[in-house]
């Protein structure tokens, strides 16, 4: 019996060493210096009410402070509109582009760089979002 | 041939030993080829692990005349590795190479000691093997955020010569011995043929900037079994 129980044990032992694993883990705690902010402007900013009745230039900046854009959406209502990767560009909404009259909102996302220096930071895969929207009539 | 060797002839005794210990590894050119690699990551890694001593089994199907001579066939087989990680709030990053080799070869052996007591022999014996050694390193790198996930692999292959010396002391009962078992390695140290890396595009290449050589050589020890095919031999050979 003790024979067999330390076969197996040698066994074991053996059958160990087929297989090489370390899951050490090195944490490290991450504080941002800087926490970057967008700031979003358009030309329709300054406008009380914004009808569409054929067409309407929408022009954007996304101003970020010590920030890199990775990518800006466009959305009119739910549907998504347009993609831009840099930080000034303009688009033309017509008024085909919904089905009925109203008010529909325009909104901005703009995601950019989180600059905190994580590793998903580094590899461009981590980011903040900010939003702005704007409401637009559309007539009949 | 296993058939054959396990055969028993007249006034030969055969049998099979396995040895399961630890072993180290020299493994210079490895050690600092994960010392590059460290450098190339995108991210301060902590290296943990640099080939530590490792377990090691030996498995030996041998014959022995009325002579103290023993000779036979061996496979033993090592690994080991070396480990790096880095890990933050966004996810995490892992550097690994696993080496192992599989060996096979011939071993002779000599016995130098017989000691009869009541209930069991005591033995002690020096064993040599000549081993040819398919020598395999994987080295992946993986990497997993939320958003950007990657697993590289990259294989370092070879065959190396190389050639073992050591004592074994055993207990010998009636068709099963116990004991241990240790020697030293010594690796030729072959060039590593370099493979392809999975990824196309990786952030990090993992390919050696010069030529690696496999260096297992080291010392091995460990605990060792023996299995008898025919025990009535023992008594013979052991006056």
């Amino acid at each position: 019996m003790i024979k067999k129980g330390i076969t197996i044990l040698i066994i074991l032992v053996a059958f160990r060493s087929c297989y090489y694993v370390d899951s050490d883990v090195y944490r490290v705690d991450i504080t941002p210096e800087i926490t970057p902010r967008a700031i979003i402007s358009s030309n329709l900013d300054t406008l009380d009410t914004i009808f569409v009745t054929d067409s309407l230039l929408f022009k954007y900046l996304v101003d970020i402070d010590t920030g890199q854009l990775y990518l800006a959406d466009i959305y009119l209502g739910n549907f998504h509109l347009y993609r831009s990767d840099t930080i000034e560009d303009s688009i033309w909404i017509y008024r085909n582009f919904v089905p009925f009259h109203g008010d529909y909102d325009l909104t901005l996302v703009a995601y950019y760089r989180t600059l905190s220096g994580s590793l998903a930071d580094i590899l461009d895969a981590e980011f903040l979002a900010s939003d702005t929207s704007w409401t637009l009539t559309f007539a009949q | 041939m296993f058939i054959s060797f396990a055969g028993v002839l007249n006034g030969q005794q055969s049998g099979i030993s396995l040895s399961g210990g630890i072993g180290t590894y020299e493994l210079r050119d490895l050690k600092s080829y994960h010392n590059d690699l460290i450098t190339r990551l995108p991210v301060e890694a902590r290296a943990f692990e640099y080939f530590p001593p490792f377990t090691n089994i030996r498995i030996n199907l041998y014959r022995q005349g009325p002579s103290r001579l023993k000779y036979g066939l061996v496979y033993a087989f090592s690994a080991s590795g070396a480990h790096a990680n880095y890990t933050d709030y966004s996810g995490q990053l892992n550097l690994d190479q696993e080496i192992a080799s599989h060996q096979f070869g011939a071993s002779g052996g000599y016995r130098l000691l017989n000691i009869d007591s009541y209930i069991t022999q005591f033995e002690i014996s020096a064993y040599g093997d000549l081993r040819i050694a398919y020598v395999r390193d994987q080295v992946t790198m993986n990497i997993n955020t939320l958003y950007y996930y990657e697993n590289n692999k990259f294989d370092l292959t070879t065959f190396s010569p190389g050639a073992e010396l050591g004592l074994d002391a055993v207990f010998n009962f009636n068709t099963m011995s116990l004991g241990v078992e240790g020697g030293y390695y010594f690796d030729t140290g072959t060039k590593f043929k370099s493979g392809t890396e999975s990824l196309d595009r990786s952030s990090v290449s993992l390919i050696p900037s010069g030529e690696l050589k496999t260096d297992m050589s080291g010392f091995r020890a460990g605990i060792k079994v023996i299995k008898r095919f025919n025990p009535e031999m023992l008594a013979r050979q052991s006056r």
